[in-house]
């Protein structure tokens, strides 16, 4: 594996990142991204000022501050999972953006290293993220008084974890290549993350329970994977601690390097499914369009699996939420009706008939999938808030994903944009929730505003058609 | 119909920068000083108010207080957009 080869990767897709993302669609325009970066800086701030005051009012005692940055240390961990299965189902359609790369003389490895390291990047600014608010208000309430405690459970800890589970996948991607079943690596990957997932999920409600009770009966007896680098630390110190991690670091870069890896190497994007239709009708053509795409299905693949992984381990109350990663690949909707799109142009194109199609064509898909995790739910789920619940949430969600599809279109799905969009889109629907606590306004109030949010979605999803159709055809904008 | 795209894009984006300076003045105001009591905020639209209960804890409330500041910022920066962005097409053209 050749150094360079790979620095020179990771510059292409700065390069694609900065011209093709951050330059492009709404980002183009100079007031949207200075609005973007105030609403970022507001909410940071906002966040970190709620758990500054809560810091500053609760952690008195050094074993308060333990207690609460161990048991922030198993959030970070579910954390990294989270994110890490996010990326994967990003990165699972990355092969079309890669086949920029296939005429450049680099081995898969090298290629799938920049990837990893563009991955890993990711990951790491989101985590940075969420723990910012935490760290930035321990060191203003307790100086840095406990800065060690801080870099073992949210540096050591979080980094550890994310390099773990990439060995896992990689050891996944191996196996299936060995068993000559690639095309189920990306499937077989995401279920395995999310058996992990399930596992540590569970393992950190009894971590919180067993750390609470020591608190309260002061005593120091609860054991867990969880809390594996902070005993270490406790027992041995700061510098031992930082030897072991860097030796576990480096030791699973090696890994990492050494594991043959075919992942992202995918030739087909299609299977042909539902034929022999006698007739065939606009919105059945882009129901078809997605289905037949072979990331909609190992995305439907994924939410069964995910099911059944959450009823193994008792959570089958929330067996319906695993709906929300259909409604999420509503987001390459756009791009996957492309090829309708631009026969469509040629003959009476309207924006808003378009969008009508996207959208009634991924509840569709969405509701269809549902069926037999909804009949499956009246046996096993308790609460009927269950049920509501995931179908709002589908439901907005799909209005919102395929927004982000049209204003940032992952052509050849390539990921950065999906990160990108799913960034710009989240911020302003953080703003305005924040926005809406403090106003405190009744209930009326909320609802219209609710419902005006809603509108503009569909108002700049439908702008955002007009807009690329005008792009295709070289009209004037304006 | 062009205008109309215009009127309500630009009502969108002050809606949401008078939800940025809102949120903005509602911390400012709450990191300005550490008494109990009732304080206003922007112009006296947004309000919090702290009272201490027997039971040793705080009581919080916090809302509008008068709307007329917040509608007059929506308005005044729906027409501030709307004139950019209608400066920004004839600069376009004129180019």
């Amino acid at each position: 594996m050749r150094i360079h080869s790979i620095k020179h990767l990771v510059h292409l897709y700065s390069v694609f990142f900065v011209r093709k993302i951050l330059s492009f669609g709404v980002l183009k325009n100079p007031i949207i991204r200075v609005l973007m970066l105030i609403s970022f800086v507001v909410l940071l701030t906002f966040i970190s000022f709620s758990v500054f005051v809560f810091f500053s009012e609760t952690l008195q005692t050094q074993e308060v501050v333990l207690f609460l940055l161990n048991t922030y240390s198993s959030t970070i961990v579910l954390w990294t999972i989270v994110v890490t299965i996010f990326l994967k189902l990003v990165f699972s359609k990355v092969d079309g953006f890669l086949r920029m790369t296939t005429n450049f003389p680099i081995s898969s490895k090298e290629r799938n290293f920049s990837v990893f390291i563009y991955e890993t990047l990711i990951s790491f600014i989101v985590i940075f993220l969420i723990s910012f608010s935490v760290v930035l208000s321990m060191i203003l309430v307790h100086q840095f008084a406990f800065i060690d405690v801080l870099i073992v459970n949210l540096l050591y800890v979080s980094t550890l974890s994310y390099l773990m589970l990439q060995v896992i996948s990689k050891l996944v991607s191996f196996a299936c290549v060995s068993f000559r079943i690639p095309k189920l690596f990306h499937i077989i990957n995401l279920s395995v993350l999310v058996f992990v997932f399930a596992v540590f999920f569970n393992e950190s409600q009894l971590l919180v329970t067993g750390l609470a009770n020591d608190l309260l009966q002061e005593t120091n007896e609860t054991k867990s994977i969880l809390l594996f680098l902070q005993q270490f630390h406790q027992d041995h110190g700061l510098m031992f601690t930082t030897l072991v991690y860097l030796s576990s670091v480096i030791g699973l870069i090696a890994l990492i390097i050494m594991i043959p890896d075919q992942s992202y190497m995918a030739s087909t994007k299609h299977v042909r499914l539902l034929g022999g239709f006698k007739t065939i009708s606009i919105i059945k053509a882009y129901v078809i369009s997605a289905i037949r795409n072979i990331n909609t299905l190992n995305t439907v693949v994924f939410v069964y699996l995910a099911a059944i992984i959450l009823m193994v381990f008792d959570l089958s109350d929330y067996i319906l939420y695993t709906i929300i990663m259909i409604a999420f690949n509503s987001i390459y909707s756009f791009t996957q009706s492309q090829n309708l799109r631009h026969i469509m142009y040629r003959f009476n194109y309207k924006a808003w008939k378009d969008y009508l199609y996207l959208l009634a064509s991924q509840l569709f898909i969405i509701y269809l999938i549902s069926i037999p995790l909804l009949i499956l739910g009246f046996f096993v789920i308790e609460s009927y808030l269950q049920f509501i619940i995931p179908y709002i949430v589908v439901t907005f969600g799909a209005l919102i994903f395929v927004m982000a599809g049209i204003l940032f279109p992952p052509y050849h799905d390539n990921p950065f944009s999906v990160v990108t969009s799913v960034a710009v889109v989240t911020i302003p629907i953080f703003i305005i929730g924040i926005s809406l606590t403090f106003l405190n306004l009744n209930l009326l109030w909320n609802v219209a505003i609710m419902i005006l949010f809603y509108f503009v979605i569909i108002h700049f999803s439908i702008q955002g058609l007009t807009h690329l159709k005008r792009g295709v055809r070289n009209e004037k904008f304006g | 119909m062009k205008n109309l795209v215009k009127y309500l894009n630009s009502l969108v984006a002050a809606t949401i920068t008078t939800l940025i300076i809102l949120t903005s003045s509602f911390m400012v105001m709450l990191f300005s000083s550490g008494e109990e009591g009732y304080r206003t905020s922007y112009f006296g639209s947004i309000f919090f108010k702290s009272t201490p209960t027997p039971e040793d804890t705080l009581e919080l409330e916090f809302g509008v207080a008068n709307g007329v500041p917040i509608v007059i910022t929506v308005v005044v920066l729906s027409v501030l957009y709307f004139v950019l962005l209608n400066l920004k097409k004839t600069r376009t053209k004129s180019s």
